[in-house]
């Protein structure tokens, strides 16, 4: 039962830890730019949404607020602080997505206090699984997660949108040659991860409550798993991400909590250096 | 120019020059044995982690400086002076930063009377600089080594080495006589490190056997592996150090769903409000130590607690007390030190001092220079949600 119980805690674990990596992942294959910001956002998103719920806002409407609010969001931060940090490389805009993650997680210190605070759950109740008890609330995840990497990857391969965001990032001067309006595709990009971090917000606030200091821990998690899953395969960091939350919860079940995070980390080395993409990465030719 | 003009002028000007040089040794030193006149203010500066992981301890420690400072002003002030909190630097926990802060407050806003950082690795950092810059150092760490055979530094929180004692006390009693095995899980942040290394100690002393020990990220998302670990091992005790934010609470409540039934003890990071609110009724099933009494106040406390809610919209836990503490203790030494706010009277005057505070009675003499007395913790639990007194 001990297994089953914790095989499921990391799957819920790993499954939040896959809505951050897939807003790693779009922004990555769409902007070209590894964004550290994106833990921050989904606290943001989680504290946004706690405001909403205890001013008695339905949570359905709370949903499209916060989904719709991170659209905005993003497009303020595409202009503010991708844009004009891109322009003199990717290095800089990777540098400059650290300091929008310092920004926001003060900011959230300075206007909701640095305690986290309860969220209420989406859905009450549990279920029996194998003599494990399982909140129907990571149902939600799982259910979530799933819906979302479906879209996503649907988005991209297949919708004319989506593919024009990939040749954007792929080769923007390409792109506008044959008529992709570049920073419209990075706009979209950007807004879209940011609503996704939103979500991801809502999601985890009741599992992990609202606020606090978990943002940094999120990104530097969603990002271990965006390369060990590999970065450019959107079924790939979901897949990284389930393994890493699984191997967690069952790691640190068996070794010291000082032992475990090293061991991962060194796990991912191995993995690196036998799959330098990451597990289903795709390697990139220039010619 | 003859010579005699010649020796006029210098002689002049030497006499400038021993005026000038007169007046700053007199402004030396008159600023050196300032004195609180009346219509004057007494200034202070705060240090501690007001952003950042460490900001849930900061932050509201402020809170409880602003309300002291109030309160102080409103009942006529010190000497005939105000007091006022003149600037503050954040270190956000980190000792290399709170260092710079230290030196901020005294060699650029001038300050003499700080009130110091709330966590230990900043303690111990600042206590010789602010020893050596002789300034009055009040920290709100949990540890006796920064104001040990110090004469500037101060604290206004209980060394943990009483905290951990009294923990051990309480699982003793539970268990009784003999040989037992308990459990230990504590925070990976210093404070809880230290209360950890000292009840493995205790308990290995004790005859007990560690059944498990292990530690939490206060970060962290979740904590079911801990909670599995300690369910497996199946202690007849388990003793918790905290790190004074919510994780600790869903800490619990994951030891609990994991199975564990035994009795749990904890560290005063459990008397904190959000462990009832965040832990539900697994809350009801740990016993901790309590410094601010909220189930039966006095007066004081009772209007310190009414004020820090209403201004603050948070209910006040034993750090912003102690930060309360802090500023009545400043305003009291500067009382006894004949009104003279330099930082070597002021000092001078904290020996023998006895204040009878929020958090419980302080006493400060040459050995002793730590937070309220043992006599000030209780053992509280819960129910439903409220903290009762337990033994």
């Amino acid at each position: 039962m001990q297994y089953i119980s914790l095989t499921i805690s990391g799957i819920t674990l790993g499954s939040i830890y896959a809505l951050v990596a897939l807003g790693f992942n779009l922004v990555f294959r769409t902007v070209d730019v590894l964004d550290f910001a994106q833990g921050d956002k989904v606290v943001l998103g989680g504290l946004v949404a706690l405001t909403l719920v205890n001013d008695h806002v339905p949570l359905a409407l709370t949903f499209v607020i916060v989904m719709a609010g991170g659209l905005l969001a993003g497009v303020l931060y595409q202009m503010l602080v991708v844009r004009p940090s891109l322009r003199r490389g990717p290095d800089v805009a990777i540098v400059a997505t650290v300091g929008a993650l310092l920004v926001m997680s003060s900011g959230h210190v300075l206007i909701w206090g640095a305690t986290a605070q309860p969220f209420p759950a989406i859905i009450g109740g549990s279920v029996r699984i194998g003599g494990a008890e399982v909140d129907a609330q990571d149902f939600v995840v799982w259910g979530v997660v799933a819906v979302v990497v479906t879209a996503v990857t649907l988005f991209l391969s297949r919708s004319r949108y989506g593919k024009a965001m990939l040749a954007s990032a792929a080769d923007p001067m390409a792109a506008g040659a044959v008529g992709i309006d570049v920073r419209q595709m990075r706009v979209i990009a950007a807004s879209v991860a940011f609503s996704l971090a939103g979500l991801a917000g809502m999601l985890i606030a009741p599992i992990t409550l609202a606020g606090g200091t978990v943002g940094p821990t999120l990104t530097l998690k969603a990002f271990t798993a965006a390369i060990l899953g590999g970065l450019t395969s959107t079924g790939g960091v979901v897949v990284g991400a389930l393994l890493l939350g699984i191997f967690e919860m069952l790691v640190g079940a068996q070794v010291p909590f000082a032992y475990r995070d090293p061991l991962i980390f060194a796990i991912l080395i191995v993995v690196l250096l036998v799959r330098p993409s990451g597990l289903f990465g795709v390697r990139e030719r220039l010619a | 120019m003859d010579w005699k003009t010649t020796r006029r002028l210098v002689a002049g000007r030497r006499l400038v020059a021993a005026g000038a040089v007169g007046a700053s040794v007199l402004g030396f030193v008159l600023a050196g044995s300032s004195s609180a006149t009346a219509g004057g203010t007494i200034k202070f500066g705060f240090l501690n982690a007001l952003t950042g992981p460490y900001a849930v301890a900061g932050a509201p420690e402020l809170n409880g400086i602003k309300l002291a400072v109030k309160d102080i002003n409103a009942a006529g002030g010190v000497c005939g002076s105000k007091m006022a909190l003149a600037a503050t630097a954040d270190d956000q926990g980190q000792a290399n930063l709170s260092i710079v802060g230290l030196r901020k407050l005294v060699q650029q806003d001038g300050l003499q009377l700080i009130v110091g950082p709330g966590i230990t690795p900043p303690g111990l950092a600042d206590a010789p600089l602010a020893e050596s810059l002789k300034v009055w150092f009040m920290e709100e760490t949990a540890q006796s080594q920064p104001w040990t055979g110090k004469n500037y530094v101060f604290s206004a929180i209980t060394p943990q080495t009483v905290e951990g004692q009294l923990v051990f006390n309480w699982m003793k009693k539970k268990l009784g006589p003999g040989k037992h095995k308990v459990a230990i899980v504590y925070a990976a942040v210093p404070y809880a490190q230290a209360g950890y290394t000292q009840l493995n100690q205790l308990a290995k002393a004790a005859g007990w056997k560690v059944v498990d020990a292990d530690s939490y990220d206060p970060a962290g998302l979740t904590f079911n592996s801990q909670a599995s670990k300690v369910a497996s091992a199946n202690p007849q005790g388990l003793m918790i150090w905290g790190a004074a934010t919510p994780a600790d609470a869903q800490l619990l409540k994951q030891i609990r769903q994991a199975g564990y039934k035994g009795p749990a003890v904890g560290d005063v990071a459990f008397s904190l409000p959000f462990v009832p609110t965040d832990a539900g009724s697994a809350a009801d099933t740990i016993t901790t130590l309590s410094q601010l009494n909220t189930i039966s106040p006095s007066a004081s406390t009772k209007k310190f607690l009414t004020e820090f809610k209403a201004a603050y919209k948070q209910s006040a836990t034993y750090l912003p007390g102690a930060a309360y503490d802090a500023v009545h203790i400043l305003a009291a030494a500067i009382k006894r030190a004949g009104c003279k706010t330099d930082a070597a009277s002021v000092s001078k005057a904290m020996i023998g001092l006895k204040y009878q505070g929020v958090n419980g009675p302080y006493h400060y003499t040459a050995k002793y220079k730590g937070g309220p007395s043992v006599t000030s913790f209780r053992y509280i639990t819960y129910k439903h949600g409220q903290a009762v007194y337990t033994k």
